[in-house]
């Protein structure tokens, strides 16, 4: 039986015209897999965070955390 | 024409004697370095004697377009100037977008270099093939502003484009800048200095001439893809800018908060670039032939933003902030604002106006102002010794004093310009420990702790401390532009933001050498191009063929150059370390506990070395000088091996 893990989206920006608040996924064991069924247009670079600290692609989920997609910053 | 993109010609001029003459250099060395960087490390081997005074006459400071400019490819409105630094006593190599370096390149000229010192102030005239020097009595000590108008009225052409050091440079504030087009900066290293040393105050130039490129044909693909691509994959730049930085690096510990001390500045929001938006953003400004328009101008006069909560400021009503002098960026709304635990926009903003109107890299002048608030906040600094100055933290009022007190070296702002390593050294008493500086150049706007291999790059780049020269490891974390990218070299996959393995460090050369390589095409870092782009631009202007490994061997180059100056003139293995402060954890917030261990900093270190082909002092080996195809280059030039 696979478990239901519930993860909680949140992004800011323009990365809001794509992910409604309270937007959730759904059975997914890392942050790249949750990402992929989010299924975002070109976005550019992005930060990861889970619970408020920075994650990467392969950083596993647990149910309740919340995933946070940021716009990266690399320069100026 | 032998290598297309090009005249065949260096432009010396000395200023001590007033004579001119035109270098012709083989197509090896264009086709090897290209420009920029590349070109400056290596003028600086071939011509410069080791131990060189940087504010003597025998410094020589250098003008470096790359192949690029002038072609009109998006993203080429940039350019290099470089010297030995007189902060670091390393090489300077900045670069400054606007549209300086693509007229420059289309007056005739591949580069300008400048030798001695001119007895009375003097600034160049160069327009098409032709250089004169003429008198700049009477622009000595004005604002940029002025002085570019000036020379515009006076030359009678609304066209010509400025290369200036402001006041700050006349000064020689040790970190004083090299302005073009009133507020575009050649901004680390002291630049400026170099310049004003020379009274040397301005570069006019105006150049109408067609370069010839190889193969139009093998460009226009990269521009038309620029055009149909940037509104997507540099969306960010369009909308907002870097001044998006300061709302999305302080959620995650990553805004530099009072000298690098504090995991969080509570009152971001109040030096954000949304508050910008929404209260002196006046418009959005470019460079030559770009599209994204990244850059901010503010202005104000008069107005309260009654009904803005986060506007918090004793200057409303108070200052002038003139659009002319266009406005901050990420690293200034930093530097000046949280840096110093200052939370007043207006306040940060009248600065920046400041580094523009006088010249000083806004990096190193926040970075020596948050270093002098820390020494107070210790008791390090007595009013005795600083005539009464003691800027406390977030005294907004105090840093603008600050700010032109070294501008003017009047005060203590006489010691404040030599920047923070020889204040320390001045104030003695431990002072150093608190030091936040690589080769004595401080760190910029960007957390070590949430990018490690930035930290490591840090530590390497040959300028001292630099975040452009370098790699943000949080634009790795998942697959994306950058990844695609290095695929075109190597298929690495998402790493961690403080994964220092072997992988991350491979991915670090490839992308260190790539940004090294667009600082000598020159290619804007902003831009979403991928290896393949600029090697196929490069190929088409050249005539000659670029792969994209190639083009990151242009990079290599001009970093093992850059390498070999710094060993000449006594640089050693023992200068690429971190300051101990950004290696430690925070004790709170998003990044607590997380530490760069020293084991792990010097175990990235030395691989990258390797991947290097240096040894384990850092020092290039033969095999890989020749592997680079330097050795002809080289012929007749002593290098440490």
């Amino acid at each position: 039986m696979s478990e239901d893990k519930s993860i909680t989206v949140r992004v800011s920006g323009n990365l809001k015209q794509h992910i409604a608040p309270g937007t959730t996924v759904h059975n997914v064991r890392t942050v790249g897999e949750a990402v992929t069924q989010l299924n975002l247009p070109e976005t550019g670079e992005l930060m990861l965070l889970v619970n408020g600290r920075l994650a990467y692609w392969h950083t596993e989920l647990k149910d309740g955390d919340i995933l946070q997609l940021m716009p990266a910053i690399s320069g100026g | 024409m032998a290598v297309g993109g090009t005249w065949g010609k260096f432009l010396h001029v000395d200023l001590t004697t007033g004579r001119q003459w035109v270098e012709e250099p083989p197509d090896e060395l264009y086709l090897k370095l290209v420009g920029g960087r590349g070109l400056v490390a290596y003028l600086l081997l071939r011509d410069l004697p080791v131990g060189t005074d940087p504010l003597g006459p025998d410094n020589l400071l250098i003008f470096a377009p790359g192949i690029l400019q002038g072609s009109n490819l998006p993203g080429s409105g940039r350019h290099g100037v470089g010297a030995k630094s007189p902060l670091t006593g390393a090489i300077a190599s900045s670069e400054a977008g606007g549209w300086w370096g693509h007229e420059f390149k289309r007056a005739g000229f591949d580069a300008l270099i400048v030798h001695g010192r001119s007895e009375t102030p003097v600034y160049l005239w160069i327009k098409n093939g032709e250089a004169e020097i003429r008198s700049a009595e009477h622009l000595w000590g004005k604002d940029t502003a002025d002085v570019e108008w000036d020379i515009q009225g006076e030359l009678g052409d609304k066209r010509i484009r400025v290369a200036q050091c402001g006041i700050a440079g006349e000064n020689q504030v040790l970190f004083a800048n090299v302005i073009h087009d009133i507020n575009r900066a050649a901004g680390r290293g002291g630049l400026g200095a170099v310049m004003g040393s020379k009274n040397l105050k301005a570069v006019a130039t105006r150049g109408t001439l067609r370069l010839p490129l190889a193969k139009r044909q093998r460009v226009t693909p990269v521009s038309k893809w620029l055009g149909d691509n940037y509104k997507t994959k540099a969306a960010w730049a369009v909308e907002i800018g870097t001044i998006r930085g300061v709302n999305s690096l302080a959620p995650i510990s990553a805004l530099p908060t009072r000298n690098f001390q504090d995991p969080f500045f509570e009152e971001h929001e109040s030096i954000s670039g949304e508050l910008m938006q929404q209260t002196i953003l006046l418009e959005r400004d470019t460079c030559q032939v770009c599209p994204i328009t990244c850059k901010q101008v503010v202005e104000y006069e008069d107005q309260t933003f009654s009904d803005n909560p986060y506007l918090r400021s004793d200057f409303l009503q108070k200052i002038k902030i003139a659009k002319e002098y266009g406005g901050p960026e990420y690293e200034t709304l930093a530097s000046l604002g949280s840096a110093c635990g200052v939370e007043d926009l207006l306040a940060v903003s009248k600065a920046n106006e400041y580094t523009a109107r006088w010249g000083l890299d806004s990096i190193s002048l926040g970075m020596t102002i948050a270093y002098v608030m820390e020494c107070v906040d210790r008791g390090l600094l007595t009013a005795e010794q600083t005539g009464g100055f003691l800027p406390r933290w977030g005294d907004a009022a105090a840093m603008l004093k600050a700010v032109e007190l070294i501008a003017h070296r009047q005060g203590f702002g006489d010691q404040m310009a030599l920047g923070t390593k020889r204040l320390a050294a001045w104030i003695g008493n431990g002072a150093e420990e608190y030091l936040i500086e690589v080769k004595g150049q401080e760190l910029p706007m960007h957390e070590p702790r949430a990018k490690h291999a930035l930290g490591v790059g840090y530590a390497t780049a040959p300028v001292g401390a630099d975040h452009m020269m370098n790699m943000h490891d949080t634009g790795y974390t998942q697959p994306g532009d950058g990844l695609d990218r290095v695929a075109e070299v190597q298929k690495i996959e998402p790493l961690a933001f403080n994964d220092l393995g072997h992988q991350k460090m491979e991915l670090f050369y490839h992308e260190v050498n790539w940004r090294h390589a667009t600082d000598c095409a020159l290619i804007c870092h902003f831009y979403p191009y991928l290896y393949s782009h600029v090697s196929e631009a490069l190929s088409g202007v050249t005539g000659s063929e670029y792969s994209p490994r190639d083009l990151l061997a242009v990079g290599e180059r001009a970093q093992t150059l850059s390498r070999l100056f710094n060993l000449r003139e006594g640089f050693s293995v023992e200068d690429d370390r971190l300051p101990r402060r950004v290696m430690k954890a925070f004790k709170e917030g998003p990044l607590a506990g997380v530490e760069i261990t020293e084991a792990a900093f010097l175990d990235a270190r030395n691989y990258w070395y390797g991947l290097m082909g240096w040894t384990e002092e850092g020092v290039p080996t033969a095999e890989r000088l020749d592997k680079l195809e330097l050795a002809g280059l080289l012929n007749g030039i002593e290098v440490p091996t």
